[in-house]
């Protein structure tokens, strides 16, 4: 049996409700020809994780390892070649399937299914292994430590394809506005866009994490709290390009409605406003 | 959230985003790799699948948004999955 941790039902309602971790065991069923076993060394949180234990996430159910994130060395594999390839590798899983490369969205009839802690998909990372297709790994960055990889694979993924691909705007010169910094998502966002050569601008209700993003590569930041703050970012874009190319947003809120009186008229090429 | 009149005008678009596809996770992981970037960890706890109070103070952190950057969890020591 392999050891794993869910949630365990109590009683309550929706969005009152918390649940309790439970330690589980799940049957250790030997890999099928295309998959391989990953022995899990470190796995991480998201924000759905905290919905499902308050039971505001789709699908939400117990007896299912909790967690997206993880990564971990492959300790053994099904017959295929594809999957004898990752023996003794140090891994990063996928952490949804059913979705290919269709730039538009998931191709699967079935929709796409993120791992851990619901109903649509039975795997979870926060147990001992994690039996996958070996379809669904990465090789693990070799500078990042266990921890680190685990820290990668859906805030990475969420905030490439927000910010890499589908605001068009991650490019030298651009300016960009990411809001709520201290996220997961809105980090990583910045990790790629400051990367990429964009003038990245942040936002947040602590000074202190502002300064946190200033040390990362940000150009500046301003505190949503303070009245005005719209004027102030003005102030600090750089003098010949007044105005935001795009906005990366997980925090809502007046961040998305005033910000966009900033970003600029666009009759022509991307001007967007991506909210997470 | 409010869509006003002067967004239109301006021609901005909004989208929703959420995860990606297979091949986007590989051109991450991959750009990762080429540029060196590390994400960035608030906090982690060690102990493993037995350590349920550690675990639990990463979701309160969460609660709290007291996080910057990813709350991770040590299920094994590396050195040891490889044996």
């Amino acid at each position: 049996m392999v050891r794993a941790i869910s949630i365990r039902k109590i009683d309550g309602k929706p969005g009152k409700v918390y649940y309790p971790l439970d330690q589980i065991t799940i049957p250790d069923t030997p890999p099928k020809e295309n998959e391989v076993v990953v022995k899990i060394t470190a796995a991480a949180l998201n924000h759905r994780d905290l919905f499902l234990r308050q039971h505001l996430y789709p699908g939400t159910t117990f007896g299912v390892p909790l967690l997206a994130d993880g990564t971990g060395i492959v300790t053994s594999t099904g017959s295929s070649p594809a999957a004898k390839k990752w023996q003794g590798k140090r891994v990063v899983i996928n952490p949804g399937s059913g979705w290919k490369d269709d730039p538009e969205g998931p191709e699967s009839p079935t929709g796409y299914s993120i791992l851990g802690g619901t109903k649509m998909n039975p795997l979870g990372t926060l147990g001992e292994t994690v039996t996958i297709d070996a379809g669904e790994l990465e090789d693990a960055p070799a500078h990042l430590s266990s921890i680190e990889a685990a820290a990668l694979p859906l805030t990475g993924l969420t905030a490439w394809r927000a910010t890499m691909v589908k605001s068009g705007n991650a490019k030298p010169g651009r300016n960009i506005l990411i809001t709520g910094i201290g996220g997961g998502v809105a980090i990583m966002a910045l990790l790629f866009a400051v990367a990429a050569g964009a003038n990245v601008y942040v936002s947040s209700g602590s000074g202190e994490k502002i300064e946190r993003a200033k040390g990362m590569g940000a150009k500046g930041g301003i505190n949503y709290k303070q009245k005005g703050w719209e004027k102030t970012l003005k102030g600090i874009l750089p003098k010949d390009r007044q105005f935001l190319d795009a906005i990366i947003d997980g925090a809502g809120g007046d961040v998305v409605e005033k910000g966009a009186r900033l970003l600029k008229v666009c009759f022509a090429g991307p001007c967007f406003l991506l909210c997470l | 959230m409010p869509f006003q009149m002067a967004a239109v005008l301006k021609n901005i678009e909004v989208r929703g985003s959420t995860m990606g596809s297979r091949k986007e996770f590989a051109d991450m992981v991959k750009f990762v790799q080429q540029k060196n970037l590390k994400p960035i960890v608030s906090r982690s706890v060690s102990g493993g699948l037995d350590n349920l109070e550690g675990i639990d103070s990463l979701f309160e952190d969460m609660k709290a948004g007291k996080q910057f950057g990813k709350l991770v969890i040590e299920v094994s020591k590396e050195r040891e999955a490889k044996l």
